[in-house]
């Protein structure tokens, strides 16, 4: 019934902890997952709220729940960037008649 | 005629299953009523003026943190007239809304038209080329243990964090092939036995339904359009795509409000549309009959119904109301009363409100229209 509605921003907090008390590759590399997850999430919400709903990113964002405030997005002419940076990035990229795309 | 429609309810009954519960007859279109193709006739509501008011002021009275009501758009069509449609600002009735997991219902239309047509069936093993191979125990699999979410694959949303399989199906690392992502799974209940929500099921049947369709994104594009969107005049619909190119039937399908309510009225009226069916017979009653299960009181086929549920399942609204409804993440609702000959469109966020408090506030705007007089069905 609920697609992921606070995904990444708990977890992505708690690996962060992890890392900085030492934590080895493994945290690294789950960080990264969880940061992919968001950027991917931020992309493909914000694309699809901006080129298929119509709305600007500014009225978008809040709809992104708080948990992925950590995850930036840049407006690009066709599409949205969603990035941790130094960790993850995705793109959605929007066409006429099929919407946004993630890849 | 009575020998015919008893021979039509035999023939239901062998296609689709037999209802646990004789459920309130779908109404027709009133006479006089234009059907809401070009244009949605408007009318005054026949309910109680206070309770209605007061219901909807309630709605919109949540604001998120972006200091806009939760509720972004509501809409009531009461006997095939548009009789409430309230926005909020910067809304209005060209928006469209995103459908999270509404678009599972959406998904579940096209699969009626293909097996209207023929092209699919709903009890022969569920076209997935990665389940052929020699004594692999998905080949069982039908289009009816997925529709009613009981296939007993290992592919349930979970939780909502980060590494649950929706967020990796959709966001993460299986988004390139969703339906490839989503079929890798193993069995692990017997089919028809266990119910579990999963997006990755109607991703797998978003991949059936591409195919069927002849595959590719103009294709399933050209379908939608053609065969339901044109027809119900829902011109704003659309459904996104992986990078595979097969549709997100399982969260993203965008349209306005109005069309949403085009597509609730096509379930109320049994899947009928100005004298065409665009359903087969018999479909509305699989989609609103609680699957059978026995952890389920509250799914029927890529629709919720509002029967008894399990100590693990959630009813939004209130008990005793006869409904079925599509439902998504942030509070979408397309919400479907056969006995008031109603449909109720709920779209926006949950920010603020719960699920427990807009299933209230729903099952009091609901409350406030009438039953229909002689309405309930044998």
């Amino acid at each position: 019934m609920k697609p992921p509605k606070r995904a990444g921003g708990r977890r992505v907090l708690l690996a962060l902890a992890a890392l900085a008390l030492g934590g080895a590759s493994y945290a690294y590399g789950h960080l990264r997952g969880m940061a992919s997850v968001g950027a991917g999430y931020v992309a493909k919400e914000l694309c699809s709220c901006v080129f298929v709903a119509g709305r600007s990113l500014e009225s978008c964002r809040p709809d992104v729940p708080e948990s992925m405030d950590r995850v930036r997005a840049e407006l690009l002419p066709d599409g949205v960037r969603g990035f941790v940076p130094a960790l993850a990035e995705r793109v959605a990229r929007y066409e006429p008649g099929f919407g946004c795309t993630l890849h | 005629m009575k020998i015919g429609r008893t021979l039509a309810g035999v023939a239901l009954v062998v296609l689709f299953g037999a209802a646990a519960r004789a459920a309130t007859s779908l109404p027709g279109q009133p006479e006089g009523v234009p059907w809401p193709t070009a244009e949605w006739p408007q009318g005054r509501p026949d309910a109680d003026p206070a309770a209605l008011t007061r219901a909807a002021e309630q709605l919109f009275s949540d604001t998120g943190r972006g200091g806009l009501p939760d509720t972004r758009a509501l809409l009531a069509v009461q006997g095939g007239r548009l009789v409430l449609e309230r926005y909020a600002e910067g809304f209005g009735p060209d928006s469209r809304f995103r459908s999270w997991s509404m678009a599972k219902s959406v998904t579940q239309a096209l699969v009626g038209i293909l097996v209207r047509e023929g092209q699919l069936s709903l009890d022969a093993p569920a076209p997935v080329p990665a389940w052929r191979a020699a004594g692999d125990p998905r080949a069982a699999l039908t289009l009816r243990h997925l529709l009613t979410m009981t296939s007993g694959l290992d592919n349930a949303d979970g939780d909502e964090s980060a590494d649950s399989f929706v967020a990796r199906l959709l966001f993460g690392d299986l988004s390139a092939d969703s339906a490839a992502g989503a079929a890798q799974v193993a069995l692990v209940y017997a089919p028809g036995t266990h119910w579990a929500y999963s997006t990755a099921t109607t991703q797998i049947v978003s991949g059936i339904v591409a195919r069927g369709v002849g595959g590719g994104r103009d294709g399933v594009r050209g379908f939608l359009e053609r065969e339901l969107a044109t027809p119900l005049g829902a011109r704003s619909l659309l459904v996104e795509f992986d990078a595979a190119g097969t549709p997100l039937g399982g969260g993203y399908v965008f349209a306005t409000a109005r069309d949403w309510a085009r597509l609730g009225t096509l379930y109320l009226r049994d899947g009928v549309w100005n004298g065409v069916r665009i359903l087969p017979e018999g479909w509305v009653d699989f989609s609103r009959t609680v699957a059978p299960a026995s952890n389920n009181g509250v799914y029927g086929a890529h629709f919720w119904v509002n029967g008894d549920p399990t100590e693990d399942q959630f009813r939004p609204l209130r008990q005793g109301l006869e409904a079925f409804e599509m439902s998504g993440n942030g509070g979408q609702f397309v919400v479907i009363v056969p006995d008031r000959d109603l449909v109720i469109v709920r779209l926006g966020e949950m920010q603020r409100v719960t699920w427990s408090r807009l299933g209230d506030e729903l099952s009091d705007l609901i409350a406030a229209f009438p039953a229909r007089a002689a309405a309930v069905g044998p």
